[in-house]
């Protein structure tokens, strides 16, 4: 029962873009044509039953079927390879000190109803989200200092700082609405849009609250896409009924985590069943730096060493989440921002003589009761947060605190709701949590959600993302010094930088790497992305990669 | 009449205690669910929509909790549940929509054909008490209803959806067809509702069988039964006019004390099936604490509960005429 | 679930007081100095083989819960590399999907099952005592609302009610399950309770006790609470099989701590680890059938009660 809710938190992030130079993205091989029609069957993560909303801006409505499918960005950034294609805008360009960046818009777009696309539509929506900070999910006018239309078809956004990492909340991940509808809606944050119209691929079809249509938009801008019908999204609660279908082939295209795919799925149909788990961001273990003995670095490092790491990725996540990088990068899709001096540093085996002689060393002694506790006597005994319905993470943690015994400290279970378990983090008021971290296309987006002090505030209040309470001023100037350069070189010192922070200072532990669950039957449908053609992230409730992955497959 | 008058009054004051007991739960728990909740929502809900949650649930309200209540009386009244947490900002009322006519159908079905199945099977088994029959049916049937609902619904699955492939493995219907009201719709429904209905009856019928059981040896030893008998009337007479219909009338109390239990195991068993009804919403209610959600589908279920005991007495009446003749 | 019938017409809450000795009611035993529980010891090594079966089944699991480190070798929540496997001589009863040792799950899950089990049935028995023994014997005004209480509670479907309660508690456990069991768990013995002691206030030997001035919480508890032990017993039983099943769905529902080992959480993670489509049955039937086992034990108590208080039901042959 993996909540939508790791997904919903986890999809968080931002992105860059190094050069002017867009590349294309990837087509499906082997196209010829003639493979039009069918209706494709999608079950995201565990959703339902649906309600008919779809405003682009609510965090609870149908995303999965708006975000992309129907409503679309600027650019369209592949999250696997951080590369940007042109979408609604088809060029943009940065100013010299990254303060100002130019959008040139396509001429050839239209919403479905016919109206032409414009410079004014986008203006529109970036005002609305500074008219209503609740829907400003991105954060960009903190940022953007102005916004202009010099003509139909140009955008222009000024920023208060230099900011190269925004365009990808900006362009990648804003969707732009039809002025024309939209104001007149009189309050957009309660706003349901039952019946959404944009520029995108598809159109709604049929809708009730156990399964919801999206129809071809016969007259999509990209000509010629996209090549299926219909898309249909049944309801379902929980990842067991997920399964049911996936064993029974009635699925074509799913992001939900499975025990024993091989078993329940692939083995059942293994010529068109497949699944691949591209791993998108690093499962931590936080440790709350702000109290005792986890601002302590020896205990960080004692327990990191405890850790059985080989268990928890093949007991706890089956195999499928792979042992994290010490440097918190993904790998391998940020294989080439890793600093060579880590290129062979790897977490080992688990080591609890090691996490004994490095409290030792610390000045720890163990008592009678085996535990053990520093020179005042205070023992090393805490509890570790999980969400009670995340079953992989419960058992992450169980392993984790049997680890941890083994290693002479005393740690407790703590299952708890998601609500209590989400507070307690943001507000500082817990011992150690294992919880996920926010990826980008970049490094950088990770880096920044996980260490600035910006994204963190004293225990009692509130913090974004950096939940274990780092504030440093060397990683703040990394990050500035990224966020300030459109120079890859200048970018790339910044991020071995803070790999170096992450190995030598542990401000929080990796454990292994979050996946992308996803799965998928060539019985009807081919084309899709896989390990040699990643053209898009391929989960279905990753948004809008979705829509790019929707437009390319076409009839087997 | 005056019986069915008074019966009446108790059900409003049920449904009020209902209404009451939803109204003071959020408040009288333990630690700060809304809190936590608002912490959750913080910067994905502007101030006001945060206002409007913490009036729903009287939280740092500045109004008395007098005026708090008459504010939700008034709200239920209008059939405003509230806005559901997860699917924000849909109200309650529109996520249950759907699923109450496939609960009510399902649920409906299954308890009516259990309670006779299992009022017939009692009978019998006390008029033939002593047989074969009743020696292995009713221990039997013991172990039955102690079998937790969800449980034989995973062995129903199992056996006679995975293994044998007699059965569709859940959902309410194929996931290619459009719910509609035509006969190829409602002959997939049927077929889809056949293990979860199968499920609650099995689990429900033993208690109802057992019940009358036990009525039933009561009443046969009445004078009048042995009168009848003495008087030579045929057996199946007996049976049927002098001791069942007697007999009977506990266990339709009986029935609408149990529909309670069936309901709730009704909506364990929809969550392994998949099946579109509340218990589906309810699970996921749970998993995403949409505390508004929770509470209104309890209100829904009490209702419905208590529709149905209001039904029962209106049989009970119809049947007892020593009821009747109070009135 | 079954709901013990005794015979009596409808609740009716609002002139309760009339409705006093209709035809089966257990009010049909006569007192006598000798308690009932004494004809329930003396009965219980007799006749009724359901008592015995049933008191044998639950005393097997209570010897397996308090000895269960001698009769399981493995450790319960230990994980291992072997996953998934099918009952052998090392894993009686196979192993999960993350290598733990069904059977010793199984076996340290009695423990959980019958202390919440039994602990709620207590509590609520001893609510139920109280409150209905109070309502039976005061009757009036006091009855008037506990008999709406007590009713209202009834009519409230006690699954639904449980699964709000126990969602609104952010840290999950047994304990907390066990408190909301107690508060949805308590009205039905008191109804039983109080319809027996309100036709026990009218029997000769309260009139007597009455009259020598003894005091009413004396005759409450010490005259008529010992002729109603049967009906006490009954209920404490029924109330555990509620709170045992109703505890198992919870579980089930990861509405109480999943890290717990106990007989529900085997099926939360059974069927979260999607043991029906990998055909690991020996994952979720064991426990299924040990919770129904016991259900049927504490079941067949409770009739064999039901065949002492109501000498009707004895399974005499039909003349």
């Amino acid at each position: 029962m993996r909540s939508w809710h790791r997904h919903a938190m986890a999809i968080i992030g931002a992105l860059i873009i190094l050069s002017v130079v867009l590349t294309g993205c990837g087509t499906p091989s082997g196209n010829n044509g003639s493979q039009y029609g069918g209706t494709v069957t999608i079950a995201p993560s565990p959703y339902g039953p649906f309600t008919r909303n779809f405003n682009p801006f609510l965090p609870n409505s149908d995303r999965v079927g708006t975000l992309g499918m129907i409503y679309e960005t600027l650019l369209s950034v592949n999250r696997l390879s951080g590369k940007a294609s042109p979408w609604l805008a088809s060029t943009y360009q940065w100013n010299n000190d990254a303060t100002s960046i130019t959008f040139n818009l396509r001429s050839d777009v239209k919403w479905t109803d016919t109206t032409d696309f414009t410079s004014a539509d986008v203006l529109f929506t970036l005002n609305l989200l500074h008219q209503y900070p609740a829907l400003d999910g991105g954060g960009l006018w903190k940022a953007i200092s102005d916004i202009s239309a010099p003509d139909a078809h140009t955008v222009v956004v000024n920023f208060k700082v230099p900011s190269v990492p925004i365009l990808w909340y900006l362009a990648g991940q804003t969707y732009i609405v039809p002025q024309h509808i939209w104001q007149n809606i009189k309050d957009p944050t309660t706003e349901t849009n039952p019946n959404p119209m944009g520029t995108g691929p598809f159109t709604l079809g049929s809708f009730n609250a156990q399964v919801y249509t999206l129809k071809k938009n016969a007259h999509y801008w990209q000509a010629g896409k996209p090549y299926v019908d219909a898309l249909r999204y049944p309801a379902y609660d929980a990842n067991a009924a997920a399964d049911v279908l996936l064993s029974t082939g009635s699925l074509d295209w799913s992001g939900v985590f499975s025990s024993d795919l091989q078993k329940t799925y692939v083995n059942r149909d293994p010529v068109h069943n497949h699944y691949w788990f591209p791993p998108a961001n690093v499962v931590m273990l936080y440790l709350n730096l702000a109290k005792a003995p986890f601002n302590n670095l020896a205990v960080r490092q004692a327990i990191s060493a405890a850790i059985d790491r080989e268990a928890l990725s093949t007991q706890a996540e089956l195999g499928y989440e792979p042992v994290a990088s010490p440097t918190a990068l993904v790998l391998p899709a940020n294989q080439s921002y890793l600093d060579p001096q880590y290129a062979n540093t790897k977490f080992g085996a688990a080591d609890a003589a090691k996490a004994a002689s490095t409290l030792e060393a610390a000045g720890f002694t163990k008592g009678s009761d085996g535990v053990y506790a520093d020179a005042s006597g205070h023992k090393l005994q805490f509890k570790m947060n999980v969400v009670t319905g995340w079953s992989d993470w419960v058992t992450a943690v169980q392993i984790m605190a049997q680890n941890l015994n083994a290693a002479g400290m005393k740690v407790t279970v703590n299952a708890i709701s998601f609500n209590d378990y989400i507070a307690a983090l943001s507000n500082g008021t817990f011992d150690s949590a294992i919880s996920w971290t926010n990826p980008g296309p970049t490094p950088y987006y990770l880096y920044q959600s996980l260490l600035a002090s910006s994204n963190t505030a004293p225990v009692g209040q509130a913090a974004n993302s950096n939940y274990e309470r780092w504030s440093d001023t060397a990683t703040d100037q990394l990050l500035s010094q990224y966020a300030g350069s459109p120079d890859a070189q200048v970018q790339q010192q910044a991020i071995a930088g803070l790999q170096k922070i992450m190995v030598e200072q542990m401000p929080a532990i990796p454990l292994m790497e979050g996946a992308t669950w996803y799965e998928y039957s060539t019985a009807r449908f081919v084309g899709w992305p896989d390990e040699h053609n990643q053209y898009a992230s391929p989960a279905p409730w990753q948004f809008p990669d979705a829509a790019v992955v929707a437009m390319n497959i076409h009839k087997a | 009449m005056q019986y069915l008058l008074r019966r009446i009054g108790f059900y409003l004051a049920a449904l009020w205690a209902a209404v009451t007991l939803n109204f003071l739960l959020p408040r009288l728990m333990p630690g700060d669910p809304v809190l936590l909740l608002i912490a959750r929502l913080q910067g994905r809900l502007d101030p006001h929509a945060i206002d409007a949650l913490r009036l729903q649930f009287g939280l740092g309200s500045q109004q008395s909790l007098f005026t708090q209540y008459v504010n939700y009386l008034d709200d239920l009244v209008h059939g405003n549940f509230g806005i559901s947490i997860n699917y924000y900002p849909t109200p309650v009322s529109e996520v249950i929509g759907t699923g109450l006519i496939w609960t009510l159908v399902l649920v409906g079905t299954s308890a009516i054909i259990s309670f006779l199945l299992g009022t017939a099977l009692g009978a019998l088994a006390a008029w033939r008490r002593g047989s074969w029959f009743d020696t292995v049916f009713s221990p039997l049937l013991t172990f039955f209803q102690a079998i937790p609902y969800f449980w034989l619904a995973l062995l129903l699955l199992y056996i006679l959806g995975l293994d044998l492939k007699w059965f569709p493995l859940g959902f309410g219907y194929s996931i290619e067809l459009e719910p509609a009201f035509n006969l190829n719709f409602i002959l997939d429904a049927s077929y889809h509702a056949v293990l979860p209905a199968f499920t609650i009856v099995i689990s429900s019928v033993a208690g109802w069988m057992l019940g009358m059981r036990n009525a039933m040896l009561t009443t046969l030893a009445e004078d009048y039964v042995l009168m009848a008998q003495a008087k030579g009337l045929p057996e199946r007479r007996v049976l049927v006019t002098y001791a069942a219909r007697n007999a009977i009338l506990p266990n339709i109390t009986g029935f609408a004390i149990s529909l309670g239990f069936v309901i709730g195991g009704a909506l364990l068993t929809e969550i392994i099936f998949s099946y579109p009804g509340i218990g589906f919403i309810l699970l996921s209610a749970v998993q995403a604490e949409d505390y508004p959600l929770m509470q209104a589908i309890f209100l829904l279920i009490a209702l419905i509960v208590l529709i149905a005991n209001f039904l029962a007495d209106i049989f009970y009446v119809v049947l007892d005429p020593r009821v009747r003749q109070e009135g | 679930m079954a709901v013990k019938q005794k015979g009596e017409r409808p609740f009716i809450a609002a002139d309760q007081t009339l409705d006093v000795g209709a035809a089966g009611e257990p009010g049909a035993v006569k007192p006598r100095n000798i308690s009932v529980l004494g004809r329930l010891v003396r009965n219980a090594a007799l006749r009724p083989w359901k008592i015995r079966l049933g008191l044998v089944i639950i005393g097997f699991f209570v010897l397996v819960a308090i000895f269960a480190p001698l009769i399981a070798w493995q450790d319960p929540q230990a994980f291992s590399r072997d996953a998934l496997l099918p009952p052998s001589a090392a894993h009686w009863m196979g192993t999960t999907q993350t290598g733990q040792d069904v059977f010793a799950q199984l076996v340290y899950g009695t423990r959980v099952t019958l202390i919440v089990g039994f602990t709620v049935g207590l509590v609520a028995t001893v609510l139920s005592v109280v409150i209905g023994l109070i309502a039976g014997y005061f009757g009036g005004l006091i009855d008037e609302v506990l008999s709406l209480l007590m009713n209202v509670f009834l009519v409230i479907p006690a699954l639904p009610l449980a699964i709000v309660m126990a969602g609104y508690v952010t840290v999950r456990g047994p304990i907390p399950v066990a408190i909301v069991l107690v508060v949805t768990g308590w009205a039905f013995g008191a109804r039983v309770l109080r319809a027996q002691t309100l036709s026990m206030r009218q029997r000769d030997f309260v009139a007597a006790a009455r009259a020598s001035g003894e005091s009413t919480l004396r005759i409450v508890f010490a005259e008529i609470l010992p002729n109603e032990i049967a009906i006490v017993c009954a209920s404490l039983i029924f109330t555990v099989l509620y709170a045992i099943l109703a505890e198992i769905g919870l579980e089930f529902l990861g509405l109480s701590d999943v890290t717990v080992t106990s007989w529900g959480n085997i099926l939360y993670w059974a069927t979260n680890g999607n043991a029906l489509l990998l055909e690991a049955w020996w994952w979720f039937v064991p426990a299924g059938l040990c919770i129904a086992l016991l259900g049927a034990g504490l079941a067949f108590v409770n009739f064999g009660i039901d065949e002492i208080t109501n000498p009707r039901l004895r399974d005499a042959s039909r003349s």
